[in-house]
């Protein structure tokens, strides 16, 4: 295992762990007719086929040799988890804040993590792609965008 | 005939051609940036076209479609960095000329190879998928069942590792199990929540997994994905003489193009590398190519637009994708109730016959906006990443938000993404996940209905004219990928001899 990346065996171990609670729970679906062809044989032949191939790739990356070059270069856990951070907080802040505040304060969190330190595009990017997305989406195609809660919903109506 | 004309009378009227132009304009351009593709470009466009008519939707869609594969011609000219994966082979003689000084020219001769082997595609198209689907209306489980396997085969061509790829296609058919059973509507999977009752909302996934993953991983690594260029790059179309000196490398490859997109899984990559070694082999001055000649040019441009056209007719004939793009965009059918297959065509005539002459049209426009916005693609190319990755993430964002005015759909999106990015940093490429979520029902479905239908004795298959044969060929499809290494590494090594 030695200069391997250990990350290569996570997925396929998650994804057994996953299949076997999933095969658990075919067990649990309800049906009366054809018993033989019923909602469970599909995914049940699905999930064996996936245990199986994740079993190949395990025993085939223990006896794989990995050059180091082709090694891969290791992940920036920090700035994963803040990529990751912001957009929970935009889909989660969405429901609440609505869209336009919500748009405005992820777009220049966005190009701040993605190293962008020009002042006016800062201020001119964030404005215009969200009121660009806004017209497309509600005026253009009629779908009403999130307004918020409170005083927040007062302010989403204000640009209706 | 006349439904072609009722076609073209549909497609021309100003709206529709507007969304052809906007298509093939958005298509080039999401070509032309590494990094975002024509798969990436139809899944975010998905969401908007919810509130287009479903002709004027499909024509964007597919107009994005083609415009993505010329787009990726402009960046492997220009730094030998193919905007998308079937421009590779573009690189081969599109950057020698751009080191001679002449990228005008060979992004000209990429349009024009591009165009017209975009048109003989979609006349291709127009012209078999009525026969074809003629042919599958007479079709039963059985025969859905084996052409749905056939499409499924898609899935070992694509990616580094065929294990990898196989477990990437796995896991979409089961994603596709998630929700109400069509057959007996038992709840499969669905832990009591609602909004997956009628399944994964599928652009959310796609959204998610192509468009938030692909940023990420930009995210984790810093890159800035600007590309300068001193040169001043505009279009020089080519002339009549340099068009009559490549007429059979362009002809031989709209030929070839065509018939390989046709076929499921083999896709427009190995179509362009197939027509660029094919040009090699008929070629008087073998030499030449790879120094810089507008005829390698055209041999990949044209047999990788050309295969646009041939994917789509497993599409709209069996409902079968015929690339990972295809795949995506049944999604945008999906959404306007349109269900690709043979029905289509006697169901939704107008729609059909317009999509064609929209294709058609779409072409033409590709060439006007590429010879246009040449320039506009080359500064899109110098934008930071960071304003363009911003812009991704709200468009990804509202477009799962839009498609149900759900915000659950948002955090599938936000799941998928993560999930998406995973996949990609340990090489599990993604479309095999498209394409079993959207071959999972009818797979299954054509499955069990097989099973009933023939008394459970599933061998019996075989046994039937097309279903038998077509199973077969579907079971020698799995060698393909043994097959294509040993062309590609065969291509590039011959390019490699004869480069000075």
């Amino acid at each position: 295992m030695k200069g391997k990346d250990k990350g290569e065996f996570v997925i396929p171990i998650i994804l057994i762990a996953f299949s076997v609670f999933l095969y658990a729970n075919t067990y649990t679906f309800k049906f009366e007719t054809y018993p033989k062809a019923g909602p469970q044989i599909w995914p049940r032949s699905v999930l064996v086929l996936l245990i199986l191939t994740s079993l190949i790739l395990i025993f085939k990356l223990s006896f794989e040799i990995v050059e180091e070059e082709k090694q891969k270069p290791k992940t920036m856990w920090g700035m994963m988890l803040k990529g990751i951070s912001i957009l929970f907080l935009y889909i989660f802040s969405m429901e609440y804040l609505g869209y336009i505040l919500s748009t405005l304060s992820f777009t220049l969190l966005a190009m701040l993590m993605l190293g962008n330190k020009k002042k006016f595009q800062l201020i001119i990017v964030p404005l215009m792609s969200t009121f660009l997305v806004f017209l497309l989406f509600n005026y253009g195609m009629f779908i009403p965008l999130p307004k918020g809660v409170w005083i927040f919903r007062t302010f989403s109506l204000f640009f209706q | 005939m006349d439904l072609f004309l009722i076609g073209l009378k549909t497609a021309v009227e100003p709206y529709y051609l507007s969304m052809a132009f906007i298509g093939a304009f958005l298509g080039v351009a999401f070509g032309a940036i590494p990094g975002i593709n024509a798969i990436i470009g139809v899944a975010l466009l998905i969401p908007i076209t919810v509130s287009l008519d479903p002709i004027a939707a499909f024509i964007l869609l597919g107009a994005v479609y083609t415009g993505g594969a010329v787009g990726g011609a402009f960046p492997a000219i220009l730094f030998k960095i193919p905007g998308a994966p079937e421009a590779a082979a573009t690189t081969f003689d599109g950057y020698p000329l751009a080191k001679k000084g002449q990228a005008s020219k060979a992004i000209g001769m990429a349009l024009f190879a591009s165009t017209t082997g975009g048109m003989f595609g979609v006349l291709c198209l127009s012209f078999f998928s009525p026969q074809l689907a003629k042919i599958a209306l007479s079709f039963s489980a059985q025969e859905y069942f084996a052409f749905a396997l056939l499409g499924l085969t898609i899935i070992v061509s694509i990616g580094q590792s065929v294990l990898k790829s196989i477990i990437s296609g796995l896991f979409g058919l089961i994603l596709a199990t998630v929700g109400l059973d069509k057959l007996t509507t038992a709840e499969r999977f669905t832990f009591g929540i609602k909004p997956i009752f009628g399944g994964f909302e599928f652009v959310s996934i796609i959204i998610g997994a192509f468009a938030i993953g692909e940023v990420l991983e930009r995210i984790q690594t810093k890159e800035s994905g600007a590309f300068t260029t001193k040169e001043k790059v505009s279009t020089k179309l080519p002339s009549l003489t340099e068009i009559l000196e490549c007429k059979w490398t362009l002809l031989r490859s709209y030929i070839i193009g065509t018939i390989i997109g046709i076929l499921p899984g083999v896709g427009a990559t190995t179509a362009s590398f197939f027509g660029y070694n094919e040009a090699v082999r008929f070629s008087k001055h073998p030499e030449k190519f790879g120094t810089g000649i507008l005829e390698g040019v055209a041999a990949c441009e044209a047999a990788d637009n050309a295969a646009v056209g041939g994917a789509l007719v497993p599409l709209l004939t069996l409902g079968i994708p015929g690339s990972a793009t295809t795949a995506v965009m049944v999604g945008g059918l999906l959404i306007h109730g349109i269900i690709p297959g043979p029905l289509l065509f006697v169901e939704q005539t107008k729609f059909v016959y317009s999509f064609f002459s929209g294709m058609f049209i779409a072409q033409i426009a590709m060439l006007i906006c590429g010879m246009i916005g040449v320039k506009i693609f080359v500064k899109i190319l110098n934008w930071q990443y960071s304003i363009l990755g911003a812009v991704i993430l709200v468009l990804c964002v509202i477009g799962s938000y839009a498609m149900r005015n759900n915000y659950f759909d948002m955090w599938v999106m936000l799941a998928f993404g993560v999930i998406g990015y995973y996949m990609n940093r340990y090489e599990y490429p993604l479309p095999p996940l498209v394409i079993g979520l959207v071959l999972g029902d009818l797979v299954e479905t054509s499955f069990r209905r097989t099973l009933i239908l023939q008394d459970y004795q599933f061998f019996t298959i075989f046994t039937r004219p097309v279903s038998g044969p077509i199973l077969i060929f579907a079971i020698l499809a799995l060698f393909y990928p043994a097959f294509r290494k040993y062309y590609v590494s065969k291509v590039v090594r011959k390019k490699s001899q004869s480069s000075p």
